[in-house]
């Protein structure tokens, strides 16, 4: 099949890369066919690194298979194994270990793996082990190649504090701030070394850095204030340390007016310690606070606070960097500002060339505002990429790293390096090739069109390789990550993939090998998703010529993705609402890190308005409102209320998904925002409302043409009223011209004929019409409903900046909005009773703790005891959160009975009882607000 | 005339090409009035009786169920065919009414098999049975049994049509009689949709698998009858909803929605024969018949050196996947008793049935369901030339009142029965406990293995620990007496009673502790078993699939596969 061929043979990303079979001798003596690559992670990048690999010639590879992708869970067996011989397989129990002695008898094991099956190099993806100093280093002791930064540039690069000094002194853009003011306040008390060893002499300290000239001062002041902790004496007030921080914010606050600056106790933790203040004389007052809170204002207790600029705005951009020890080239950036809690969730290429087209086409569009905020943007990345490449070129960049940078309106500053290949790293591959080139014969060149490729060509070749030029290849790029997460994108372990559309085309799915059909009979195979690492299940990729058209692609390929299983939760249609909330919105829009939270919150707005309409009860109501308007004519009242039937569904069906899938409805307001206007609590369309059901249809993926079973498609007849009606609208502009909606609309309910009309015929396109537009005020609901929330309120400036308002960002509305999107389940009774007779026991064996104590609070899926039936041990897990108020059984080993009360709880979440008849009146009764707001269409 | 501008609506384009047909709509698109001979109009009514059977029920009455949120009969055939095959429609006009009397019957191609398939046809006067097509199902399912095709049902219908009278009920009786005949000869699978009472829940019952979805009721009778006879205020769904059937067993499996109804019926085909004389689809397999099954090995370390040692709970279906080829399996009835495991998989290609404890849910023990499970499993791979194997961790079947009361006397008798009764090749491979009763029915040599292998974590036992009162009876006699003997010696020299007697007690559980030991070390091993033969050898835990291949391979080149020819027992 087709469709199936695209997830083996992706022209996207599969490619024979064998330059072994090369006719240049310059481009064969970079073959890396010879290669045996030992591959120590898991995730997508393991199948994509086997893939790659293979693409290369490299007929050696192998993985490690941990106990978690074999035995822990069935049917969450690595679909690796589906393709691979089972001698290229190499069993551990863990990727990384517990502790800190298990990692080390990891790596042993790993390095023995190695040399036992004969590889000669191993590749660890992005997993735990990659940027770890002493694997990497253990791996090239052991005379082993590591397919990834080695231990030189991990530790010059990858160390925070050696890598902002490297930055420093490269001149490359860190956080504004200082960690010193301690040794700063000595230095400006005493002046000179002189006057502080005498200082240092009348206080009986002996600090040996006093005598050595060659030590720079702040160094000697660090030496002085550690020794005198160590006496327990203190070199300085309070009130001397309060003056030194005031001045240190008012220098900063010199350079960057307007912002706020943070100050920080050294030994703070936990937002412990912390305050901002946006004035310097605000500074020596928190300064008391900040002490006091983390308890150092006893004599000689270490006092330093750090003051540094508070980034109020931050935008996540990365540099994709390549090099080989000599060069370094950046492969454009990445924003990944869309984040929560820390997960990254859609990455976004950024390219210098994409930005300059997108300026140019704002200035020529005359949007001078975006075009002045997209060039900023440029400015910005031309920047970094300059950094980065310097900063590479310093710390002898040996292979693939990402330099991460957080950017605060027109400013940027460098946060840390990733030393090795980042999940995102598709998004920059598909947007720059590296072409190699013989220094001898300028057309003679191989190109690299892969991050994982390029990695290995440098850990075979080093430094043979020439300094590459980057070609440009797809405008821009852009990543979803599909994760096992619920409605409010809480992970959500123990679902099961059964049942997986097939990619289509231009689109990249990176899924470790899940949707890889069982090789014998090709059917989808079962998956678990067990929860056993992250909640990360694929990668989805596409291109454009430019942003809106990756992000359009994009939003076709969730549109199109299927995803069924019993107990399968996703994030899909997050991510269909999200890329179409941006699309009706702009695409050059930038959002911060803080951007997702309060979005999700309006959403759960949305759901919470939209878990109060009745559709059925709307629609009917409608209809009587119709057949009230025929009483008198028997004809026209039976073809009303024949009509209303017929529509019924039509109608009803996309209305009841979308007011139950708060993330499409998200997705159909932003998408079709300018298709409608709500004045005075009334919609107006600026558009035929049937045509946009179609639309809707096809936005919830139900359209006619579709290649699935006929529950999934819109019915039959329904498609069939469509179809009459789209030819007839098309008829009659043929004959009136291309009017607005509402002047057609007008017209076609005149009694008056438009011109060429007979009568008789202009009575049977008004009934026409009529007919067609009966019902469709249904629609309605959907701005209402947005109107009602607020959904616009969320929206972006001119300067491509994006207002959340102020409710969407208080935290405990969040909460509630969250429960909303995913009610937690919730317990009638007060009491755990026993879920089967045996024996009982509080802990797992003797010995160890116990699971839970009266007053403890416990989460779903925690254990709570272990019964014992014949000589087994079952442990039983929470099935609701709650407090343990009272425990009914004492001791281990008592007999209990199927049923019997073991714990007195409260639960987290108490039922409120409400009886069917309630909810349908209270939802009736809301129904009828949206109800009186909409008008007949009819005169 | 009323004064106002009332307009009546309609859903036709009065400005379309051959607009002035009055029906636009699909259902008469046959209809259309061309010129022409007498041959010209027979061949316009043989269209439009071709039509009739798709068009009959008028599209308010496929509105209705759509609006349930429920494909037609032909949307679900369509679904079920092979993408580009015809169904060869049977009977399309029988019925009065030339409308294919509310039940489709065809051989449509799934997977590149011929398959019988019936589906009531809910538009047309609710799916109900009169005669006619009480008829027509019946020759349907004669054929099927006569050809040798599977059978699937997809059953939607409000049950007898009234106005037929007895002829409804007739036709309910031909078509369980058809049924029933061919039980045994062909495989079927029945898809319960919409609401189905009465008749419409026995006859399907009578197939070999039930699949319901979420949103449908079958029973005896639905909830209107059960209020007015018992007073009973109960929902359809508590009534007859898939959750009260799939933990009966009535429904074998239970899905979300239609399509994955169809969908799962797809999926169970795959594993099934056509008819009695046929093996399972034969499927050539990548995965090597000799990979080591390492898994196994790191799973059963991990669970027997942890701090409950041999009495760890371990999931069966992990051994289960690690078998199989590229781990794929079937489950059935997952949602009940998965203290056992019955599922379809391959191995080297074969379709193999595998029963198997489960020692993660309520110790694996064999209760009433657990039972009842096996022995309708076991009995249907028996009928169509499926082998078994049989993993065997079990202490063995769960006594007690409640257990008594349901019966497990006469389950664990169906267990057994069907055990003995098995005539295709079948395995068994102890993965640990195998005690007792248990033992003795689990496919031992006794009741007819083929092969039994053994794992070295296997304990092979009459009894758990306690059989250490039988084995060890006059040395704990002694230990008893002598405990008495330390509590008299140690009064005589000063000690209190009670203290005398604490100190008896705490030495005579450590002597009982240490018997556990001996008894454990003694005979809570396969040595016994194996010097008596009734274990033919140990496999080791990485070489489990390929000892499995290799013994079923070898049983089954000289099974051939045929109709069950046996004397009927007395009980199933």
């Amino acid at each position: 099949m087709g469709s199936s061929d695209l997830y083996l043979n992706n022209p996207m990303t599969h490619r024979d890369r064998r330059l072994g079979e090369s006719e240049s001798d310059w481009v064969r003596s970079f073959s890396c066919e010879d290669m045996s690559i030992l591959i120590v992670c898991r995730g997508p990048i393991r199948q994509e690194a086997l893939d790659t690999f293979a693409e290369m010639g490299i007929t050696k590879t192998g993985i490690l298979l941990s106990e978690k992708d074999s035995i822990v869970y069935p049917r969450a067996l690595a679909p690796e194994l589906r393709r691979l011989d089972p001698s290229r397989v190499h069993a551990v129990a863990d990727y990384t270990g517990a502790t800190k002695e298990d990692r080390n008898a990891r790596i042993a094991q790993i390095i023995q793996i190695a040399r036992e099956n004969g590889y000669e190099y191993v590749f660890a993806g992005y997993g735990f082990m990659a940027e770890d100093e002493e694997f990497v280093r253990s791996i090239e002791e052991a005379g082993l190649g590591f397919v990834g930064p080695g231990s030189r540039t991990v530790q010059a690069a990858g160390f925070k504090d050696e890598a902002k000094r490297t930055a420093e002194r490269v001149d490359v853009s860190v956080t504004p701030g200082i960690n010193d003011a301690t040794g700063r306040l000595l230095l400006r008390k005493y002046g000179d070394r002189a006057a502080l060893k005498s200082v240092a002499s009348k206080n009986g300290l002996e600090v040996e850095e006093l005598g050595d000239q060659s030590i720079s001062m702040d160094i000697v002041a660090d030496a002085v204030l550690n020794a005198s902790y160590r006496a327990g004496i203190d070199l300085y007030t309070i009130d001397e340390l309060a003056e030194q921080i005031q001045l240190e914010v008012e220098s900063i606050l010199e350079t960057h007016p307007g912002s706020r600056i943070r100050l920080k106790a050294i030994g703070g933790g936990g937002g412990k310690g912390q305050r901002i203040v946006s004035l310097a004389d605000q500074a020596p007052p928190m300064v008391r606070e900040i002490l006091g809170e983390v308890k150092t204002l006893g004599v000689g207790d270490n006092k330093n606070i750090i003051v540094e600029l508070n980034i109020e705005t931050t935008r996540h951009n990365e540099i994709q960097l390549l090099g080989n020890g000599e060069w370094c080239v950046s492969l454009g950036g990445r924003d990944c500002s869309l984040q929560m809690h820390e997960q990254k969730l859609l990455e976004v290429s950024i390219t210098q060339e994409a930005l300059g087209e997108a300026v140019d086409r704002e200035r020529q569009a005359g949007n001078d505002g975006h075009a002045t905020a997209i060039g900023e943007d440029l400015t910005i990345l031309r920047r970094m990429e300059e950094e980065a490449e310097r900063f590479g070129q310093e710390v002898e960049l040996d292979s693939a790293s990402t330099f991460e940078c957080i950017v605060d309106g027109a400013r940027h500053y460098f946060m840390e390096v990733n030393t090795r290949i980042q999940v995102e790293h598709r998004v920059s591959e598909l947007c720059y090739s590296l072409r190699f080139r013989n220094p001898n014969d300028s057309e003679d060149y191989f190109d690299v069109t892969s991050v994982v490729e390029a990695m290995a060509l440098l850990a075979k070749h080093k430094v043979r390789l020439p300094r590459p030029e980057r070609i440009r290849r797809d405008p821009a790029a852009v990543e979803a990550r599909l994760n096992a997460t619920d409605q409010s994108l809480s992970p959500h372990a123990g679902g099961e993939i059964m049942f997986w559309s097939d990619p289509i085309e231009g689109e990249i799915r990176d899924d470790q090998g899940i949707c890889f059909k069982n090789p014998d009979t090709g059917l989808f195979m079962r998956y678990k998703l067990a929860g056993a690492y992250d909640s990360n299940i694929a990668l989805l990729v596409t291109t454009g010529d430019d942003r809106r058209a990756s992000y359009e692609q994009l939003r076709e390929v969730l549109r199109q993705t299927v995803l069924r299983g019993p107990d399968l939760q996703t994030n899909l249609q997050f991510h269909y609402g999200l890329v179409s909330w941006f699309l009706g919105n702009s695409v050059d829009a930038k959002p911060t890190t803080r951007f997702v939270v309060p979005y999700l919150t309006l959403v759960g707005e949305l759901l919470d308005e939209a878990n109060h309409i009745d559709v059925d009860y709307a629609y009917q109501g409608l209809c009587r409102r119709y057949l009230e308007a025929a009483t008198g004519d028997p004809k026209a009242a039976k073809s009303t209320s024949e009509v209303a039937q017929l529509k019924a569904t039509l109608l009803g069906r996309p209305l009841r998904r979308l007011l139950r899938e708060p993330h499409l409805l998200s997705a159909w307001l932003s998408v079709h925002r300018k298709d409608f206007e709500v004045t005075n609590g009334r919609v107006t369309w600026h558009r035929n409302p049937l045509s946009l059901l179609t639309d809707t249809y096809l936005l919830l993926h139900m359209e006619a043409t579709l290649d699935a079973p006929a529950a999934h498609r819109i019915w039959e007849q329904d498609q069939f009223v469509l179809d009459e009606g789209e030819a007839f609208y098309s008829a009659v502009t043929a004959r009136v011209g291309d009017l607005p909606w509402p002047e057609l609309d007008a017209l076609l309910r005149g009694e008056a004929p438009a011109t060429g009309f007979e009568a008789e015929e202009w009575r049977s396109v008004r009934e026409a019409h009529f007919g067609f537009q009966l019902g469709t005020e249904l629609l309605r609901l959907l701005p209402l409903l947005a109107e009602k929330v607020g959904f616009y309120d969320l929206r972006v400036n001119a300067d491509l900046t994006i207002t959340i308002p102020e409710r969407l960002l208080d935290a405990d509305h969040q909460t509630v909005m969250k429960k909303i999107l995913v009610p937690p389940p919730v317990n009638r009774g007060d009491e755990i009773v026993s879920i089967s007779g045996g024996m009982y026991y509080a802990q797992e064996a003797p010995g160890m703790p116990r699971f839970i104590a009266e007053g403890q609070h416990f989460d779903i899926g925690d254990p709570l005891y272990v019964v014992e039936v014949m000589k087994m041990f079952n442990k039983v897990y929470a099935p609701f959160s709650g407090t343990i108020d009272e425990i009914l059984v004492e001791g281990d080993g008592l007999i209990i009975k199927k049923g019997q009360p073991l714990f007195k709880i409260s639960p987290d979440e108490v039922a409120v009882v409400e009886s069917p008849e309630e909810v349908r009146k209270r939802m009736r009764q809301r129904t009828l607000v949206f109800l009186a707001a909409i008008n007949l269409e009819q005169n | 005339m009323p004064d106002k501008d009332i307009v009546t609506p309609t859903l036709r384009n009065p400005l379309g090409v051959g607009s002035d047909d009055s029906s636009a709509a699909p259902a008469d698109a046959g209809q259309k009035a061309d010129a022409g001979g007498p041959y010209e109009a027979s061949l316009r009514e043989g269209e439009r009786l071709r039509e009739r059977p798709h068009k009959a029920a008028g599209l308010a009455q496929i509105g209705r169920q759509h609006a349930k949120n429920r494909m037609t009969v032909w949307e679900r055939i369509d679904m079920l065919r092979d993408p580009g095959t015809e169904p060869t429609i049977l009977y399309q006009n029988w019925g009065p009414n030339l409308d294919g009397a509310s039940i489709v019957t065809a051989i449509v191609q799934i997977q590149k098999r011929s398959v019988a398939l019936y589906g009531h046809d809910f538009s047309v006067r609710a799916g109900s049975m009169d005669a006619t097509n009480g008829t027509k199902l019946a020759n349907l399912i004669r054929l099927a049994g006569a050809q040798g095709l599977p059978l699937i049902g997809m059953n939607d219908s409000a049950g007898a049509f009234v106005p037929a009278g007895i002829g409804g009920l007739d036709g309910y009786a031909e078509a369980f009689t058809a049924l029933r005949k061919i039980s045994g000869v062909v495989p079927s699978i029945m898809c319960m949709f919409g609401y189905n009472a009465g008749g419409g829940s026995y006859l399907p019952r009578q197939g070999s698998f039930m699949i319901q979805p979420s949103d449908t009721f079958f029973g005896l009778t639905g909830p209107g009858v059960v209020k007015t006879v018992l007073g009973e205020d109960v929902t359809a769904d508590e009534l007859g909803g898939p959750g009260v059937h799939g933990q009966s067993g009535v429904s074998d499996l239970t899905v979300k929605d239609e399509v994955g109804a169809l969908r799962t019926a797809q999926r169970l085909l795959s594993y099934l024969p056509g008819n009695n004389h046929e093996f399972g689809p034969y499927q050539e397999t990548s995965d090597p018949i000799d990979r080591p099954t390492g898994e196994i090995d790191t799973l059963l370390r991990k669970a027997f050196n942890s701090p409950t040692g041999f009495n760890t709970p371990i999931d069966v279906s992990i051994i289960l996947q690690q078998i199989c080829d590229h781990g794929d399996y079937f489950e059935l009835q997952p949602q009940r008793a998965r203290n056992t495991i019955n599922a379809f998989g391959r191995l080297g290609g074969h379709v193999v049935g595998f029963v198997c404890n489960n020692s993660a849910v309520s110790s694996g023990q064999i209760d009433v369901d657990a039972a009842f499970k096996n022995s309708r499993f076991i009995r249907f791979c028996n009928l169509y030339n499926i082998p078994v194997i049989f993993m065997e961790d079990t202490t063995g079947f769960l006594p007690g009142r409640d257990q008594e009361s349901r019966g497990i006397v006469q389950a664990g008798r169906a267990m057994l029965d069907s055990i003995i009764d098995l005539r295709t090749p079948r395995l068994l491979l102890i993965i640990r406990n195998a005690f007792g009763g248990a033992y003795a029915a689990f496919n031992c040599y006794a009741v007819g293995a083929d092969h039994v292998m053994a794992l070295p974590t296997t304990r092979v036992a009459v009894m758990g620990p306690a059989g250490k009162e039988f084995v060890y009876k006059k040395e704990l006699r002694a230990m008893r007496n002598s405990a008495r003997a330390r509590i008299e010696e140690a009064i005589e020299s000063g000690a209190s009673k009670s203290d005398a007697e604490r100190d008896a007690a705490a030495w005579m559980k450590e002597q009982e502790a240490a018997f556990n030991a001996r008894y454990e070390k003694e005979l809570m091993n396969p040595k016994e078993a194996l010097s008596l033969g009734s274990i033919s050898e140990i496999v080791m835990p990485t070489n489990v699939r390929a000892a499995l291949a290799k013994n079923l391979n070898f049983f089954l080149s000289h099974y051939t596969p045929e109709p069950l020819q046996a004397v009927q027992r007395e009980f199933h």
